[in-house]
C-alpha cells in the first residue's frame, strides 16, 4: 500500500521548479516598460545601452499603465523606466501647475527619483481620424468634431480616465459625442481602419498612424500638453548607469521615433527595433539572430511558465488538501472554509492580480503572480479533497472507527487513498486552470507564455500571439497526459476497478 | 458481560431506543430482530462508540464505554456490516491483517493466525493477494469476518451479514457460520430481520420493536407463551412470507 500518494506529486513539481529556477537576485538592473510599442522600443533601446556598457540589465516589458509602473519604481522593483512629462505632471504628481522638466525633477527628488534629459521628441496625446472620412465630413480640427455628435469614438482604458483624457477633452470642446467606446490600442487602429469606429486617441508617433493614412486632427484649444520622453529612474542607481541613461538625450527625434515604432510593428520585433537605433551596422547583425531569436524564447518562456505554474501548484496542494481535510467535517468551520475559497474563486483573475500588486510588499513580481495562481489553484483542491473524503460509504468509514484505528491512521491509510482519484482530479483541473491564468502573470512583469500573447495584441500581430498561446494549449493538453499517468501510479490499485478489467472479475466470480 | 442499563438513544425527536434494559449471556449467540427502525443496529452502534447513549449506560467487559476507552473496546470487538465494509484499495490480506500489523504483531504469527483463519472461513489462500471488487458477494463476508477475527475477540457482532447476497449462498453461510460460532465459543450478537435466521443462530432471540425489548426468550418460547399480541403478529407475518 502506498503511504502518501502526494508526496510523489510534489517530488514532480520539485523537478519542474528546479528546472526553471534560473533566476538569481544578484545586482541586476530591472528596467521596466508600458503595454505599448514605444515604451517596449525604449526599454530595449536603455537594455541594450546598459548590457554595452556589461550592466547586468533585465527588461520586464510590457508590465501595465503608469500607475504599476510608478509604484515598482518606487518600491525598488525596477530602476529605471520611459515616461512622459505630461503624465508625470497629470497621473503621478497631480499638479497641473507644473511645467517643464526642471520643476518636475525638482518634485520628485525628494521621493529618490530622478528625470533623464529629454530623449529629444514630444509625444503628445492626439486625436485622429481616417484621413478620407475626415476629409469627406470637413474635419480638420478636434472643434470640428462638434458638428458630428454622431461619430463613434473609440478610446484606450487611460485616456478615458485621464486627467487630461476624454472627459476634460469634451468639457474644453464641447464635445457630445455619445456612442463612446473603451477598446485596446492596438485592436483600436484595426477597428478605425475597418470603420468600427470613426474617432480615436493616439500617440502622435503612433507608426500606425502613417500605416493606416490617418490624420492626426489639430489641437486648435491647445488642451493637450506637453508629453517629453524621459526616463525616470532611482537616484540609488550606480552613477555609470545613470550617466550612460542621461546620454540618450537629445538624440531620439520625433521622426526616429514614429521609424522605430514603424519597424517594431513591421517586423514584431522591439529588439531588432531598439538596434536600429543604434545604427545599421549593429541592426544588420542582430537580423540573423533576431529570427533565431524568434523562436529560442519559446523554451525559455515555457520554463518560465512552467515555474510559475509549479511553485504555485505545489504550494496549492501542500495547503489545499489539508483545508479539503478541514473543510470535509461538518460545522462552521469546515464551511468556512469552503465559502473562502469560493469567494477568492469569484475574484476576477485580473482583479486578483490587481489587488495583490497593491499590497506594498508584494508589487510587481513573480511572488506576486505565484501568490495569485495559488489562491486561484486552492478551491478545486479544497473542494474535491473534501467531497471525496464526505462521499466515502458510511458502511466503510465505521468499519475503519469499529477496528479501532485512530483518527489519524483511519485518515491516512484509509480515507485518503480512498479519496485519492477524487483529490487529484481537483488537482488536474487546478492545473489546467493555473497553466490558463498563468498567462496573466506577465502583465505584472513575471514573464511566461503570456509576455508573447500580450505583446501580439499590442503590436495586433498574430503570428506573435501564437507563440505564446500555441505552447500554453499545448502545455495543458500536456498536464492531461500527465495526469493519466498520475493516476495510475497514484490511485491504489483496487479502486482502479476499469483497468482489473470485467474478465478478471467474471473469473474471479 | 455485556449490558444495557436503562439506555435511550434519541437524535432530535425521534426515539431510537427508549429505556431498554438488557443483558447479553456470555458465549451465547444471541439474535437481535424486529422490524426495520426498531432500533435493533443501534444496539451494535452503541456497544462499538459510534454513538453515544442519550441516557443510561452502556457495558462491555464490566466498563462503561465511553469517548476514553472506546478505542480499547474495538479493538476487543469484532463487527461485520451487511456489505462487508472491506476497503476496497487493499487486498484480502491487507485487509485481514491490517490491524494486527498497525499493533505491531510478528508478521510469523500473523501468517499462521491468518492460515488458521483461511481454514476457519473456507476462504482460498490463492485468492488472499485479490481486491475486494474481484470477489463474489460471498467470499467478501467471509473476508468480512476473517478481518473482524483477526485479534480474537471477545465478542462478535454482525450486522445482517447475510441479507446481501443470494439465496442459495445465504443458505450455505448460514450453515458454515453456525458452526464457526459454535467451533469459536465466543459471544455473539446477530442482527437479522428474518425469524427463520434468527431461529437457526439464536441461543436466545431478542425482539424489539419501536426503541423497546418486548421479549427475550429462545424461539419456542417467542411461539408458545408470546408477551403480548405483536409477538404473535410478527412470527405470523414472517410465516405467512415464508409460504409466499
Amino acid at each position: 500500500m502506498r503511504r502518501y500518494p502526494v508526496s510523489l506529486l510534489l517530488a514532480g513539481m520539485g523537478l519542474l521548479m528546479g528546472a526553471a529556477d534560473g533566476r538569481s537576485a544578484a545586482r541586476e538592473v530591472h528596467i521596466g516598460s508600458k503595454k505599448f510599442t514605444e515604451s517596449y522600443v525604449l526599454g530595449e533601446i536603455a537594455r541594450i545601452l546598459l548590457e554595452r556598457q556589461t550592466v547586468d540589465v533585465v527588461h520586464h516589458q510590457g508590465m501595465g499603465g503608469t500607475i504599476v509602473l510608478w509604484r515598482a519604481l518606487k518600491n525598488g522593483q525596477i530602476a529605471l523606466y520611459p515616461e512622459y512629462t505630461g503624465t508625470i505632471r497629470e497621473q503621478i504628481l497631480k499638479e497641473s501647475s507644473i511645467s517643464g522638466i526642471e520643476a518636475i525633477r525638482q518634485a520628485l527628488v525628494s521621493q529618490g527619483i530622478g528625470v533623464s534629459e529629454a530623449l529629444g521628441f514630444n509625444n503628445t496625446y492626439a486625436l485622429v481620424m481616417r484621413r478620407e472620412h475626415a476629409r469627406r465630413l470637413d474635419i480638420e480640427a478636434i472643434s470640428d468634431l462638434r458638428e458630428h455628435p454622431e461619430l463613434t469614438v473609440g478610446l484606450t482604458h487611460e485616456f478615458m480616465n485621464r486627467n487630461d483624457g476624454w472627459h476634460p477633452l469634451t468639457n474644453r470642446y464641447n464635445l457630445t459625442m455619445t456612442d463612446v467606446r473603451t477598446v485596446d490600442h492596438a485592436l483600436g487602429y484595426t477597428a478605425l481602419r475597418d470603420g468600427t469606429i470613426d474617432v480615436k486617441d493616439a500617440y502622435s508617433t503612433d507608426a500606425k498612424i502613417a500605416d493606416y493614412n490617418l490624420t492626426v486632427l489639430e489641437d486648435d484649444r491647445n488642451f493637450f500638453p506637453a508629453y517629453q520622453a524621459v526616463f525616470l529612474y532611482r537616484t540609488n542607481l550606480a552613477s555609470r548607469v545613470k550617466r550612460a541613461i542621461n546620454g540618450l538625450g537629445g538624440r531620439i527625434d520625433s521622426t526616429m521615433m514614429t521609424r522605430l515604432n514603424a519597424k517594431a510593428e513591421r517586423t514584431d520585433d522591439y529588439t531588432e527595433a531598439a538596434m536600429a537605433f543604434f545604427g545599421r551596422e549593429s541592426s544588420h547583425a542582430s537580423y540573423a539572430e533576431g529570427r533565431l531569436d524568434w523562436v529560442r524564447p519559446i523554451p525559455s518562456r515555457t520554463l518560465e511558465h512552467l515555474y510559475l505554474v509549479g511553485i504555485s501548484m505545489a504550494a496549492a496542494v501542500v495547503v489545499g488538501i489539508p483545508l479539503g481535510i478541514i473543510a470535509s467535517y461538518p460545522g462552521w468551520l469546515g464551511n468556512g472554509v469552503l465559502g473562502a475559497a469560493g469567494v477568492v474563486q469569484t475574484i476576477p483573475s485580473l482583479a486578483l492580480l490587481a489587488i495583490l500588486v497593491s499590497i506594498p510588499f508584494l508589487g510587481i513580481s513573480p511572488l506576486t503572480a505565484i501568490l495569485a495562481l495559488f489562491l486561484y489553484s486552492l478551491l478545486p483542491i479544497v473542494r474535491n479533497t473534501a467531497s471525496g473524503l464526505q462521499s466515502l460509504p458510511r458502511s466503510i468509514r465505521e468499519s475503519a472507527i469499529a477496528l479501532g484505528l485512530d483518527w489519524r491512521t483511519r485518515l491516512l491509510k484509509v480515507e485518503l487513498p480512498m479519496a485519492s482519484a477524487t483529490i487529484l482530479a481537483g488537482v488536474k483541473t487546478s492545473a489546467v486552470i493555473n497553466v490558463g491564468t498563468a498567462t496573466l502573470a506577465a502583465l505584472i512583469g513575471a514573464g511566461g507564455l503570456g509576455q508573447p500573447i500580450i505583446s501580439g495584441l499590442n503590436l495586433n500581430a498574430p503570428g506573435t500571439i501564437l507563440q505564446g498561446a500555441v505552447p500554453a494549449a499545448l502545455l495543458a493538453i500536456l498536464i492531461q497526459g500527465l495526469f493519466v499517468i498520475l493516476d495510475r501510479l497514484l490511485i491504489p490499485k483496487g479502486l482502479q476497478v476499469e483497468r482489473m478489467g470485467l474478465n478478471s472479475f467474471l473469473e474471479n466470480k | 458481560m455485556v449490558t444495557f442499563e436503562k439506555v435511550t438513544v434519541s437524535f432530535g425527536e425521534h426515539v431510537a431506543l427508549n429505556e431498554v434494559t438488557l443483558s447479553l449471556p456470555q458465549g451465547r449467540t444471541i439474535a437481535l430482530i424486529g422490524p426495520s427502525g426498531c432500533g435493533k443496529s443501534t444496539l451494535l452502534r452503541l456497544l462499538l462508540f459510534l454513538i453515544s447513549p442519550t441516557r443510561g449506560r452502556v457495558r462491555v467487559a464490566d466498563r462503561d464505554v465511553n469517548q476514553g476507552n472506546a478505542i480499547e473496546i474495538r479493538r476487543r470487538i469484532g463487527y461485520v456490516v451487511q456489505d462487508g465494509g472491506l476497503f476496497p484499495h487493499m487486498t484480502v490480506r491487507d485487509n485481514v491483517l491490517l490491524m494486527a500489523r498497525y499493533l505491531g504483531y510478528s508478521e510469523e504469527t500473523n501468517q499462521a493466525r491468518l492460515a488458521w483463519l483461511c481454514e476457519l472461513t473456507k476462504f482460498p489462500e490463492g485468492a488472499l493477494a485479490r481486491y475486494p471488487v474481484q470477489l463474489s458477494g460471498g467470499q467478501r463476508q467471509r473476508v468480512s469476518l476473517m478481518r473482524a477475527l483477526i485479534l480474537d475477540p471477545e465478542l462478535l457482532l454482525l450486522d445482517e451479514p447475510l441479507a446481501a447476497l443470494d439465496p442459495i449462498v445465504r443458505a450455505n453461510l448460514q450453515q458454515e457460520l453456525r458452526a464457526i460460532f459454535q467451533r469459536l465459543q465466543r459471544t455473539v450478537v446477530l442482527v437479522t430481520h428474518d425469524m427463520a435466521e434468527a431461529a437457526y443462530f439464536g441461543d436466545r432471540i431478542v425482539l424489539l420493536e419501536s426503541g423497546r425489548v418486548v421479549q427475550v426468550g429462545t424461539f419456542q418460547a417467542l411461539w408458545e407463551s408470546p408477551a403480548e399480541p405483536f409477538v404473535s403478529d410478527f412470527l405470523a407475518a414472517q410465516r405467512t412470507l415464508s409460504f409466499l
